[in-house]
């Protein structure tokens, strides 16, 4: 699998989200220059229909900038960043074509501006050295039209001069973006280097204190039961048949709670302390889990982050219905997650077992999934995905609830492979996919760590 | 990662960004700058134009200076030395005889933008906002400057009024970015935090867990067993043992603090754990019979040794409870990455269907020992025909070791076979969803050749 290219984006998704409003601002500039010198410089047109699909070309670049970068779609992709910059630059060569030996000053054309301006607004979302790569490809295109030309342009400069104020219109802009892409993706390292460093020396500082509470709870657990029997069976130097019914029984009490510990994971930890906020709070809470293949155990710690706040921001949530959370961890090619998906909307909130119950499973819904194609299938084997279903009832006004959600799910976005969500007052749901290689799969099924 | 910035550094981090890329700009707009009077000074012979280029290289010079160095001074020298050359720029570009009409024209303002995008020395945005606003008004004052100078029409440009206003404006938004989203950024902070120590609570529990399934759990089934009367010394002298196991707080000691290493000149299988382990097997009555390779055990690091040591006493014990024999053997085997264990008895074995609701010895206290060292375990066993597991955990790399009774994983095929009796065993200690069931195919010796006289009995 490929790591992630090193985007603000993806090291700091709130960050992208505050810087979300330039991109719908530099589209509204790149549109109204295209138009304005369109218009100004009507006179120089002799292809009318190519000047309208130079306007439309560049329109068409801008829709996809904002389209790209906006908060529910992220994270702004490769193909995205081509198709965007192809339409500039088409865009770009349109509008030449359209004054084609009419045109009297490259400085005046909307085409070098808006390329720059395009690339400069992916600063936040794109690798430095694509940004940089594109800016360099364009300029090239640009410079060979601009050279082609210069002995119609109106200015009696060497060709030289005319190139360099094309290209300077996107090269600057585009190595700035590079620049800024560079240089915030490095601060943005150092400082999850130092704050990693910080977490860790600070839960190392509470180690003796952790330590400390769980041997006195330890001694607790033992002392009322197996101390006593043990040093009474040492001490009398006999073994009596009440001490062995005594054994029998604490053997099979305590092996009941190993059982029941062994298989607990980070997400019942996450579930089992809000519940007990909500205890606190006076509610009645029925929080389930339902992973019965633990695969949570093989989320990363970002994940696990992203998960466990975003549980604690749904259970703290005005109008949170305490009985209703559900949290399932499954195969996303099993059809249980199918099943869950089609419920919603029609399961009542209640209809959450005991915790820890597994979800029901589906009858008939999986035949919902339908056959499978055998190249699907081979992809699924090889690249299994766990898909983490939260399914919540809130009693607030959709727009409400996404724009609480809006920032946790932007981050959910960075760190799992696809985000779903769909709410129908009062039901939500939340559904996104870990994908992961066969070595993820691995690591899934081994050891608790 | 995704441990985006909190509140406090956002502004400082922003704006070093930000400032990198106006430099870039800059720089960019300065090189675009010497090129064009370059070739406007090789077209029409202009010794201006030359002073031009190098007036405007000091002030690409002074940018990456500045670039590098963000200093009050720095700027100030590149504002002065910028205003100097944009002037030289603009009076030998615009003093061409006859070739621009006024100085609204792009070839201008590139030393122009330069002078905006000062960037400027201090970590707040505002800071920025006004080192570029001294940048804009003196580059447009050189320019008028200039204009007057060639008498050439002073017309303002759009392309550096409108970067100057484009500026701003992200500076702006940087020095206020963030503000809506504080509280999920600190949120996700805390849970991050929180991760750190429920890890490190997890990993004590974990011990905790792992030291009540070694020891007061075999000591309890084992005393449930025990029959009435005199307290044989064998029980007496395990659960003396595991009084002081549980009394103390060794077991939540780190592990590499808690094994010492071995004394040097100590034979490597009498210092080993798993010996450690096969003599308080021994203690218990049980007849432990040990073949193979035990230098090898020599190889493990103190923690492998410790957690190998305790996974094959988590075997014998089930051996001892379980199997309804007194005698097992150990076959100690290794090869050049790996060190094997095969702890073997030919007890009453056991199968799928025999599985039990609080299934915990295999499960936890052998395979997810064995997994957390990055080893693996093989069980193999049918009703009446006794249990193998083996245990494989990764070597250090030495010298290989070679013997014949190694036992080579890749020999055993596994082969589910079916329940025969699901009756006799307690089913407790064994769970079927985490162990592989196999058959032993001691008929067929080309498949099993290194357990010949090994297979059960």
């Amino acid at each position: 699998m490929m790591p992630p290219p090193l985007t603000q984006q993806r090291l700091d998704p709130l960050g992208a989200l505050a810087a979300w409003p330039l991109a719908p601002v530099v589209a509204l500039i790149v549109v109204g220059y295209t138009v304005t010198t369109t218009v100004r410089q009507a006179g120089q047109i002799q292809s009318p229909l190519l000047s309208v699909l130079a306007i439309v070309a560049s329109a068409a670049a801008a829709g996809t900038l904002v389209a790209a970068s906006r908060p529910d779609h992220a994270p702004f992709d490769r193909p995205l960043h081509l198709i965007m910059i192809g339409l500039a630059v088409s865009a770009h060569l349109l509008d030449q074509a359209a004054r084609w030996g009419y045109n009297t000053r490259v400085q005046d054309d909307f085409g070098p501006l808006c390329i720059g301006l395009l690339l400069l607004a992916l600063a936040p979302y794109r690798p430095w050295r694509e940004i940089a790569l594109s800016g360099v490809a364009a300029a090239a295109v640009v410079a060979a039209v601009t050279a082609v030309q210069a002995p119609s342009l109106s200015l009696a400069v060497p060709v030289m001069v005319h190139v360099v104020v094309t290209i300077t219109q996107v090269l600057a802009p585009a190595l700035a973006a590079a620049a800024y892409s560079r240089r915030i993706v490095a601060l943005l390292l150092a400082w999850q280097a130092d704050a990693r460093r910080a977490i860790t020396a600070r839960a190392e500082e509470s180690r003796g204190q952790v330590v400390r509470a769980m041997v006195e709870r330890q001694w607790e657990d033992l002392g009322a039961g197996v101390f006593p029997l043990l040093s009474g069976v040492l001490e009398h130097g006999e073994v009596s048949r009440a001490d062995i019914a005594r054994a029998g029984e604490l053997a099979g009490a305590l092996r009941k709670e190993l059982v029941r510990d062994m298989d607990k994971t980070w997400l019942d930890t996450v579930v089992d302390r809000e519940r007990a906020v909500l205890v606190e709070r006076g509610a009645i809470p029925l929080l389930v889990v339902a992973d019965p293949e633990h695969r949570a155990a093989a989320f990363n710690d970002d994940q696990r982050a992203a998960i466990g706040v975003l549980i604690g921001v749904l259970c703290s949530a005005r109008g949170f219905d305490p009985c209703s959370l559900v949290v399932q961890v499954a195969d996303g090619t099993d059809a249980r997650r199918r099943a869950l998906l089609d419920r919603v909307g029609r399961a009542p909130t209640g209809s959450a077992g005991p915790a820890t119950a597994p979800v029901p499973p589906p009858g008939p819904v999986a035949v919902t999934t339908g056959p499978i194609a055998p190249v699907a299938e081979l992809a699924a084997r090889e690249r299994r995905v766990a898909t983490v279903t939260i399914q919540v009832g809130i009693d607030l006004p959709e727009r409400r609830l996404r724009r609480l959600l809006r920032p946790y799910l932007g981050v959910l976005r960075m760190v799992f492979g696809r985000v779903r969500v769909s709410a129908r007052r009062p039901l939500l749901m939340l559904e996104f996919d870990d994908e992961r290689g066969p070595s993820g799969i691995r690591r899934a099924l081994g050891p608790v760590r | 990662m995704t441990l985006g910035l909190p509140d406090h550094l956002v502004e400082p981090v922003l704006s070093r960004a930000l400032s990198r890329a106006s430099h870039w700009f800059a720089l960019t707009c300065l090189l675009g700058a010497v090129v064009s009077a370059l070739a406007l000074g090789v077209s029409f012979r202009s010794s201006g134009l030359w002073i031009a280029v190098l007036a405007v290289l000091a002030m690409a010079g002074v940018l990456v200076a500045l670039s590098l160095r963000h200093t009050v001074l720095l700027t100030v020298v590149y504002l002065v030395v910028g205003g100097g050359g944009t002037y030289l720029y603009t009076v030998a570009v615009l003093g061409l005889p006859g070739i621009f009409p006024a100085s609204n024209i792009f070839l201008i303002a590139l030393p122009k933008l330069a002078l905006i995008m000062v960037g400027g020395a201090g970590a707040s945005a505002l800071t920025g906002v006004l080192w570029s606003t001294a940048g804009f008004v003196l580059a447009e004052s050189v320019t008028v400057l200039g204009a007057v100078h060639t008498e050439v029409a002073y017309l303002p440009d759009v392309f550096t009024v409108s970067a100057y206003l484009f500026l701003v404006a992200v500076l702006l938004l940087a020095g206020s970015t963030r503000r809506p989203h504080g509280a999920a950024q600190s949120a996700i902070h805390r849970a991050v935090q929180a991760e750190q120590s429920m890890l490190l609570r997890q990993d004590l529990e974990q011990r905790a867990l792992e030291l009540n399934q070694d020891t007061t759990l075999n000591e309890l089934v084992a005393l449930s067993r025990a029959h009435a009367g005199p307290l044989s010394d064998n029980l007496a002298g395990s659960l003396r043992a595991a009084l002081l196991t549980l009394r103390g707080t060794d077991w939540l000691a780190d592990a590499d603090a808690r094994s010492v290493g071995r004394p040097p000149g100590v034979d490597a299988w009498l210092g080993s754990e798993v010996y450690a382990a096969v003599e308080r097997c021994r203690d218990r009555g049980l007849v432990v019979d040990v073949t193979g390779d035990r230098s090898a055990l020599g190889r493990l690091d103190a923690g492998t040794d410790r957690e190998l040591g305790l996974a094959v006493q988590q075997c014998l014990i089930n051996v001892i409870l379980h199997a309804g024999i007194v005698s097992a053997e150990v076959d100690i085997g290794a090869d050049d990455a790996t060190i094997s264990v095969m702890v073997m008895d030919a007890g009453r074995g056991f199968t799928e269907a025999e599985a039990g609701a609080d299934r915990l010895g295999l499960r936890q206290a052998v395979r997810r020992r064995i997994e957390r060292l990055g080893g693996s375990v093989t069980v193999l066993t049918r009703p009446d025909a006794g249990t193998s597991v083996l245990l494989s955990v990764p070597a250090a790399d030495t010298a290989p070791v070679i013997d014949p009774s190694v036992i080579d994983p890749s020999v055993i095929e596994l082969v589910e076979i079916p329940a025969a009796d699901p009756s006799v065993i307690d089913p407790s200690v064994i769970d079927p969803s985490v162990i592989e069931l196999v058959e032993i195919p001691a008929a067929d010796p080309a498949t099993a050749p290194a357990r010949d006289g090994q297979a059960p009995r």
